[in-house]
């Protein structure tokens, strides 16, 4: 390779304030010149006299040629100097174009709002450029998303890109006022503004409970599926993109919004599931849980409960809980007792669970012209009853069974909602769109005292709190590979008549009660005590 | 014949001061332009480089050195048809390091391509200067048959990428179709010229005509095969105007207008990707996201430049899917804005008036639509281009001569180009030809005389 030095004087000089007006001299004297030259040249006269007595080409061509330029320069007039009389040229700039020194970008975007109405992200002027700015932000970046000039759009800038600019490609109309408006250099006109479901308290919290550690925490509405908080960590900062974090080189994947795209061993979060299942199945009986554990072969490792493990670990011996209910395994997030109430209850009755609470499809948060804020599916394996040590494996949320925070909310939500499952959505505008129905009233009734068990005298004790009863379901996932466990901790409150559902993630967490647990309690307790959690 | 030398050479003494400036200007407009795109590549935060800056020196040495060259060796042709190339090249000069970013390394052979472009220029003139061009007069079955050798061999061998047949190496070997195809044609017209001459489309001479259909059915066939409508588009064209000017009946038009009205139809028809092509044109908005991106992407940038543009440098051709050859004309007019385009389009149109002019000089037939049919070749190449960004004609593949990116598009244009200046100055060879042919067309002498 031959050496390419750096050329430093002329960057320096490149690079000096004073270009910026040197330039602009530059940029009229080439067109000048260009022009000048272009006068200059058929003066000099062809030495070369034609003497011939048939001329080749005629002057008509020179008729034909002349009349096509002139074709051409007025259809490019017609696009370049006039373009924005054409609405459909315009719209089409609008959406898809993305040089920010465009025209036609003076239509700015609206602003996107939480639910209250706070600005999240706006379109400020500076020096006749308008920039797309987050308030908060990596907060929310995830749900917000980003429009860049030169990295595109995701999120709910992309999916209400439509609504932002305050235009349809079938509504003229709507363009017709902000056509009219950027003809008139009556400023910069702005789109309608855009509500999303989001509460900005909450969101700005639970990114500072969560901190550095990776994961994510998701709040729904119960009655309704709104989205009320959205945290993916780590995060990025949507108004300092730069190209590394595209390359994929950026560690821990801050693009990467786990809460709906993150794909997790559930745990024990998923026995809610199970529970509800066998329940709506009608299961009334109870289960020994021997220290032995469950296998049906001697090939496959014996699945125990945590207390074995605890207790050999201190070079004790634990005798099991005994015959139990499915209360207390639930309080007691016994393996033993799933187990076997997983296999009892049947491959097509835990699938049919799945299903009705929309683990096998995705679904977008906001539905709108680009796919995007997508909750992909989950990765529910094949259950059949001649295999009851995958069922076994299913029922304690472990095995190939990959699901995101948001669908383990989802299940919390539905117990929480007589059974029915809402879709999530980030959008004021479609709430209470009803996916399917986990379980009936009776068994969603049972299982939500069950799970408030869990937070009275269970695994999750350390939610209780006089402020707010919370039932509640903590998850430890074994992920393999001699890393940490994932912590889970998912639920609803309040008990009596519930309004928020939550989930929070801990990657390599450990415990779920360790980890998971306060950031859920902590969130919940400052918000009643600031008042933006109303009971 | 000594004499004669000496009166040419001092034709060129006489005209420096004028050409020196022109030459000069050009020079200078290329170091402003080189100014502008590094100074924005600078300010957008990057780091200047030798290899930066060496596309600049290359061409401006290479080009340099041409100027010197035809000066040495007294070119006495029009002293403005190498003004105007060289102004055209500085520009494709300036666009195409634009686009293409930083050049990687110093050693890059893309650096190479238009400092190489100009030795074929300068080797296609001495070939062809003086009516040194007459040689190659009897060459036309040869022409012909490694017109046919190239598309051919291309189907066989080539390689299919972007619906195109590539040779080795990306090159596009069916770029030299716009050099052979001429060849052929104007030796082949020039065989039998007087058979055609007054002969319109109501009544051609039979054997020639049908010489004529086979041989163009059976290029356009291969062609077509290779799915390279636009090379077909291009070449016919070139043959209708080559058939007016060879018989002086303008009647052939009438084939121009039924190929085109019966090609557009079978394209609509039969072709997936030709009808795709129409519909982006009849109505880009149909499917913007679609058929129609490129194109609007292209106008959007149009329209982001306005009437002034934004600078050479300033624009974003990245933003435009395969800027580089189809749409460079949108990537230049972003950035020098309508303006710009007007003037470009005057060079062309200047550039197109001079190489007809050269055509018109001649007196022999075959140098004579030889050069019209170059002609007839760069119009088709700039006006079709340009339409199809503008959305006045459907998109072709067709290049901008000496803008576009592509090594062989650059090094076809620049022999044609060398051809034309070769032509541009008639000599002693032509002379001795004309004398030669005296006996043989004893008819054009006398129209001559009676002319006077």
């Amino acid at each position: 390779m031959l050496p390419n030095p750096s050329l430093d004087f002329l960057q320096q000089i490149l690079t000096d304030p004073a270009w910026s007006h040197l330039a602009w001299v530059f940029r009229w004297g080439f067109l000048l010149g260009f022009g000048s030259l272009l006068l200059f040249f058929p003066r000099s006269k062809s030495p070369v006299s034609p003497q011939n007595p048939r001329r080749f080409l005629s002057r008509f061509w020179a008729f034909w040629l002349v009349l096509f330029l002139l074709l051409i320069c007025f259809r490019q007039a017609q696009w370049q100097l006039m373009g924005r009389q054409n609405e459909d040229f315009i719209a089409f700039m609008q959406r898809y174009d993305r040089r920010e020194f465009n025209p036609a970008h003076r239509v700015r975007a609206g602003k996107i709002l939480d639910r209250r109405g706070e600005i999240l992200a706006y379109s400020p002027l500076s020096d006749q450029v308008i920039r797309r700015h987050y308030r908060f932000g990596p907060v929310a970046s995830h749900a917000i998303g980003y429009n860049h000039p030169v990295y595109g759009l995701t999120g709910i800038e992309a999916a209400a890109r439509k609504d932002l600019l305050g235009q349809d490609l079938d509504l003229k109309d709507d363009w017709a006022v902000l056509g009219a408006e950027l003809l008139n250099r009556e400023g910069y006109a702005e789109g309608p503004h855009v509500f999303t479901t989001l509460d900005l308290n909450m969101q700005l919290r639970a990114s500072e409970l969560l901190g550095d550690r990776k994961g994510a925490v998701v709040v729904l509405d119960i009655q309704n599926g709104a989205v009320l908080c959205m945290v993916s960590h780590p995060d990025f900062d949507p108004n300092r993109l730069y190209g590394g974090l595209f390359s994929g080189k950026t560690s821990g994947a801050p693009l990467l919004n786990r809460a709906v795209a993150g794909q997790y061993p559930p745990g024990s979060v998923f026995k809610v599931l199970i529970a509800a299942a066998a329940l709506q199945n009608g299961f009334k009986g109870s289960y020994d849980t021997p220290p032995e554990g469950y296998t049906n072969s001697p090939a496959n490792p014996r699945i125990r409960d945590h207390e074995y493990y605890a207790a050999k670990e201190k070079g004790r011996s634990w005798r099991g809980h005994g015959r139990i209910d499915l209360g207390t395994a639930l309080a007691e997030s016994s393996n033993v007792f799933f187990a076997q109430l997983g296999v009892e209850t049947g491959a097509e009755n835990l699938l049919r669970a799945c299903h009705a609470v929309g683990l096998h499809r995705s679904f977008s948060l906001w539905q709108g012209d680009e796919a995007t804020l997508t909750v992909k599916a989950a990765h529910v394996p094949d259950l059949k009853d001649s295999q009851p040590y995958e069922i076994a494996q299913f029922s304690i949320g472990q095995g190939s069974l990959l699901m995101s925070p948001m669908q383990v909310a989802m299940i919390s939500a539905a117990v929480a909602n007589k059974g029915w499952v809402n879709r999530p959505s980030l959008n004021p505008k479609t709430l209470g769109v009803p996916l399917g129905r986990l379980c009936g009233p009776a068994a969603a009734d049972q299982l939500k005292w069950m799970m408030y068990k869990v937070v009275q005298e269970g695994t999750g004790r350390r939610m209780r709190m006089a402020e707010l009863p919370v039932a509640a379901k903590t998850g430890t996932a074994q992920t393999g590979g001699g890393q940490a466990s994932h912590a889970w901790f998912t639920g609803f409150a309040p008990v009596s008549k519930p309004r928020w559902a939550f989930c929070v993630l801990v990657e390599q967490g450990g415990y779920g009660s360790a980890s998971a647990l306060p950031i859920a309690r902590d969130l919940f307790r400052s918000g009643i005590k600031e008042g933006w959690l109303k009971l | 014949m000594t004499a004669k030398k000496t009166s040419s050479a001092s034709d060129c003494a006489s005209n420096p001061p004028s050409q020196r400036l022109g030459f000069g200007g050009v020079f200078l407009l290329l170091a402003v332009g080189m100014l502008l795109v590094l100074g924005a590549r600078a300010n957008a935060g990057e780091f200047l480089h030798l290899s930066d800056v060496l596309p600049y020196v290359f061409w401006a040495v290479s080009a340099g050195i041409l100027v010197l060259g035809l000066r040495l060796a007294s070119y006495g042709g029009s002293p403005v048809l190498p003004e105007l190339m060289l102004l055209l090249s500085a520009l494709g000069v300036l666009v195409r390091s634009r686009m293409e970013g930083s050049v990687e390394g110093v050693g890059n052979w893309s650096l190479f391509i238009q400092p190489l472009g100009f030795v074929w220029l300068w080797l296609a003139w001495n070939f062809s200067r003086k009516g040194r061009i007459l040689c190659f007069r009897a060459l036309w079955p040869l022409a012909f048959l490694i017109s046919l050798a190239v598309v051919g061999g291309l189907i066989l061998l080539g390689s299919r990428f972007r619906g195109a047949f590539y040779g080795p190496g990306g090159l596009t070997p069916s770029e030299l179709l716009k050099l052979f195809v001429p060849l052929a044609l104007a030796g082949f017209f020039a065989a039998a010229d007087q058979k055609w001459l007054r002969r319109g489309f109501w009544n051609p001479p039979i054997p020639q005509s049908a010489q004529l259909l086979m041989a163009w059915g059976l290029l356009c066939g291969l062609l077509v095969l290779q799915r390279d409508l636009g090379l077909v588009v291009l070449l016919s064209f070139m043959l209708v105007v080559m058939l007016i000017s060879v018989t002086r009946s303008w009647s052939w038009g009438v084939l121009l207008a039924g190929a085109m009205a019966g090609g557009g139809w079978l394209v609509w028809k039969t072709m997936d990707h030709g009808a795709r092509r129409l519909q982006a044109w009849l109505d880009p908005f149909a499917d913007p996201t679609g058929s129609g991106w490129q194109v609007l992407q292209g106008l959007s940038g149009l329209y982001a430049g306005g009437l002034t543009g934004t600078g050479l440098g300033a624009g974003a051709p990245e933003r435009l899917p395969i800027a580089g050859s189809d749409f460079v004309y949108a990537v230049y007019g972003e950035e020098l804005g309508y303006i710009g385009c007007v003037l470009l389009l005057i060079l062309f149109a200047l550039l197109l008036r001079r190489s007809a002019e050269v055509a018109n000089i001649q007196s022999s037939p075959f140098a004579g639509l030889l050069a019209t049919g170059l002609t007839a070749i760069l119009a088709v190449q700039v006006l079709v281009n340009i339409a199809g960004v503008v959305t006045l004609l459907p998109i072709t593949g067709i290049t901008l001569p000496y803008i576009s990116q592509g090594g062989s598009s650059i090094w076809v244009t620049s022999v044609q180009f060398g051809l034309l200046l070769g032509m541009a100055e008639p000599g002693e060879i032509q002379k001795k030809a004309k004398s030669k042919g005296k006996s043989k067309v004893p008819s054009r002498k006398k129209s001559a005389g009676s002319r006077k």
